[in-house]
């Protein structure tokens, strides 16, 4: 290193420039910001105790988003109910039987609608690397096509595995879920969602998310003996858009426990601690720096590469033979 | 008395027959690498709604922490100026560059819409809470530096050459504007890998209900870090040594040795933080399950920790090449194990229908790219002036 410290602290000075700038825009990518409750948040609210598994909502769905459309006898067929189906890339919602376990009369089956809950502080959006997974003001969490580039971290990161891929597409493959019918096109964009349309038993509600609590804690406190004291998604990974009540544990229902911590919290408080304005990855090329200028041959010897003498005289510390460690 | 020469290229045949199967290998990968763009990954993998990540994103994480190598060579040798290693900074430097290279080939057929890998480059689509985001900015730099240390060695090949005396002139005035600068890239080098590697723990701390306890942890982007650090060393004298092997050279004990003694250092201070993180957030009672999970962590423990812990603390091992080779194979299995355990087998989705297990195509791309990058690196020392010789091997 022949280079003069006066050039050497430029260069580091000009590193510290390039990583102030880097700062700025990264806090304005920061900004994004994963979404609070606001008034325009709005959500869904799921009265379990009255589904009774007509999978309207399922073909509301499929219709909606152009996927072929279960038959009236397909909807009457209760096979499906044999297994618990997950949401897939052309079905965004299903609606799975569970048997209580008073089940006597055979009466006690709950059914479950399962989709994206779009949670207030989503780990998909935290997650996406491209900012194709945006929350939107009414709170739906909607996918960009056209940012993603098909790495899926958002399907690991969501704790409640809604997120699906099209694997089967070989070019052109999207993550497909829920989107609270919010995303560009859909016929029910800025209003009500297909499946709450569609549903005959008002077991579906829509509105805002705050109403919505209001209405479930209403309806909990006014029949105890019907409905268990949990609104499933008030708190669960941060909140969700989505809620349900239901007269049934929702362990038994195939519900998740779910930490009330949003997963993102912790994930960006350490990323952004590490990264603090780019103090301590700046401040660590320093150290490096120091370590290299402290290191370096002291007498700059012209021929150190090939004077079989000068790198005979750097070494002979390390070519003692190797103390044995007991 | 040893005395170092100048890196030179070695003369050898490029193609012996193991090159030859290596190359068939390789091809045979192609091919297949070829079937997964032509029909999609639901055709070629294995990979379903549960299991998003495959063999795929494992062979990326591990050729990436095998390819720390790459940094913490350079850090001994140009930063902290040990020059007794200077021989092995260049074997280092191109076994990082082709693991990089590799992973990112790797990544390349695993992600779905893979004309769109250059988005994060786009200051629009930047999302700064997204660790994968950190860890693509910091591959793309990475990259960047490694080639760009990589250029003296490609220069030095072309200067003076005897055919082509203009490239010859043109390299060396890169050359010479490059050795001006090159420390700015030195501790670039460092500094970016050291942040990549831990941000590549940190990619499943978001997920904590999905990965199991026994790995779950806040530090998780420290341990990756620490292990990076630590399987630096023995990925460098494997890669040594058995390049040594493989081009017929003597392995250079009096080096590999002496930087052997790192080994044990580095790898009680992981083990340190490995078990002191399990006691205090008590993920020992998790090794009572007997279930895989519990058995892979045990065998990543033993296997990859402690047992080449144990055996690096014997003069004798170190001074062994074949021995050598072993504790330092030990300690890379450890790593890979250790990535395969959280990014798969620690990995527990909630609803489960299919468990997941890499297809026939998925395990042939990743061994046709393991062959690839062992071929890649013979060509390379071949044709460039990367392994150091002593004098004597030379005249001898």
């Amino acid at each position: 290193m022949n280079t003069s410290r006066r050039r050497f602290l430029k260069k580091v000075g000009l590193l510290g420039v390039c990583a102030s700038v880097l700062d700025v825009e990264s806090q304005r990518a920061i900004g994004s910001g994963t979404g609070q409750v606001s008034d325009e948040s709005m959500g869904v609210l799921v009265d379990l105790t009255k589904c009774n598994g007509c999978r309207q909502c399922e073909a509301a769905c499929r219709e909606t988003f152009g996927y072929e459309v279960p038959t009236k006898e397909e909807l009457l067929d209760e096979s499906v109910f044999a297994e618990h189906r997950r949401p897939d890339p052309r079905s965004y919602t299903t609606v799975n039987k569970f048997l209580g376990e008073s089940d006597e009369a055979g009466s006690a089956a709950v059914y479950v609608k399962v989709n994206c809950l779009h949670c207030i502080d989503p780990a998909c959006v935290s997650a996406c690397l491209v900012g194709a997974m945006q929350r939107q003001p009414n709170g739906a969490v909607i996918y960009d096509a056209y940012k993603c580039m098909g790495c899926r971290y958002c399907m690991v990161a969501c704790p409640f595995q809604m997120p699906t891929y099209e694997y089967g597409n070989a070019f052109t493959p999207q993550v497909r879920k829920c989107t609270l019918c919010s995303d560009e096109g859909n016929p029910n964009k800025g209003g009500t969602p297909a499946c709450v349309q569609a549903c005959p038993k008002q077991c579906l509600i829509y509105g805002k998310r705050s109403e919505l609590l209001a209405r479930a804690r209403g309806r909990i406190n006014r029949h105890p003996d019907i409905y268990v004291d949990h609104i499933y998604g008030e708190h669960e990974a941060g909140g969700t858009s989505w809620l349900y009540i239901s007269g049934v544990e929702f362990e038994s229902l195939g519900f998740l426990e779910v930490s009330p911590e949003a997963p993102p919290r912790l994930a960006e408080a350490i990323q952004h601690g590490v990264f603090n304005h780019f103090i301590p990855p700046v401040a660590w090329c320093g150290v490096l720096g120091l370590a290299m200028w402290l290191t370096r041959a002291e007498p700059q010897q012209p021929a150190l590469t090939d004077s079989a003498d000068a790198e005979s005289v750097s070494i002979p510390d390390v070519t003692l033979p190797a103390k044995k460690i007991p | 008395m040893i005395v170092h020469d100048e890196p030179a290229a070695v003369n050898r045949n490029l193609m012996t027959p193991g090159a030859r199967v290596l190359l068939i290998i390789t091809a045979v990968g192609v091919c297949f690498g070829a079937y997964r763009f032509v029909f999609g990954l639901q055709a070629s993998t294995n990979l379903n709604q549960q299991y998003p990540w495959g063999i795929w994103i494992i062979a990326d994480v591990s050729f990436i922490a095998l390819a720390a190598s790459g940094f913490t060579t350079a850090a001994i040798v140009h930063v902290f100026h040990r020059r007794h290693f200077h021989a092995l900074a260049r074997p280092a430097l191109v076994a990082a560059m082709l693991g990089y290279t590799f992973a990112g080939m790797v990544l390349f057929a695993d992600l779905g819409k893979y004309y769109n890998i250059w988005h994060p480059i786009l200051p629009s689509m930047w999302q700064g809470n997204s660790a994968l985001f950190e860890v693509g900015m910091c591959v793309m730099c990475y990259l960047t530096v490694l080639y760009i240390e990589f250029i003296p060695v490609f220069c030095e090949r072309f200067i003076g050459h005897p055919q082509w005396p203009k490239l010859g002139r043109i390299c060396a005035i890169i050359n010479r504007v490059i050795s001006k600068t090159m420390f700015v890239f030195l501790i670039l080098c460092v500094t970016i890998s050291c942040l990549h590697q831990s941000s590549l723990g940190h990619v499943m701390v978001l997920a904590p209900a999905k990965l199991h306890p026994l790995w779950y942890t806040p530090i998780l982007s420290l341990l990756f870090l620490l292990s990076a650090i630590v399987t630096g060393f023995p990925t460098v004298i494997f890669v040594c040594i058995c390049g040594s092997w493989a081009l017929k050279l003597k392995p250079q004990m009096h080096i590999l040795s002496s930087i052997a003694k790192y080994i044990p250092f580095f790898l009680s201070i992981y083990l340190a933080f490995k078990i002191g993180d399990m006691f205090i957030r008590r993920s020992y009672v998790h090794l009572n399950e007997w279930s895989v999970q519990s058995v892979s962590f045990s065998v990543e423990m033993i296997v990859g920790l402690m047992l080449p812990f144990i055996m690096s603390l014997f003069y004798r091992v170190r001074n062994s090449p074949r021995m050598l080779c072993v504790t330092s194979l030990l300690v890379m299995c450890g790593v890979v194990i250790n990535r395969t355990n959280v990014y798969l087998i620690g990995y527990q989705p909630p609803y489960v229908t299919k468990v997941y297990f890499p297809s026939f195509t998925e395990w042939v791309v990743t061994i046709g790219c393991v062959a690839a990058l062992c071929l890649c690196w013979r060509a390379i020392v071949i044709y460039f002036p990367v392994i150091t010789q002593p004098k004597e091997a030379k005249t001898a």
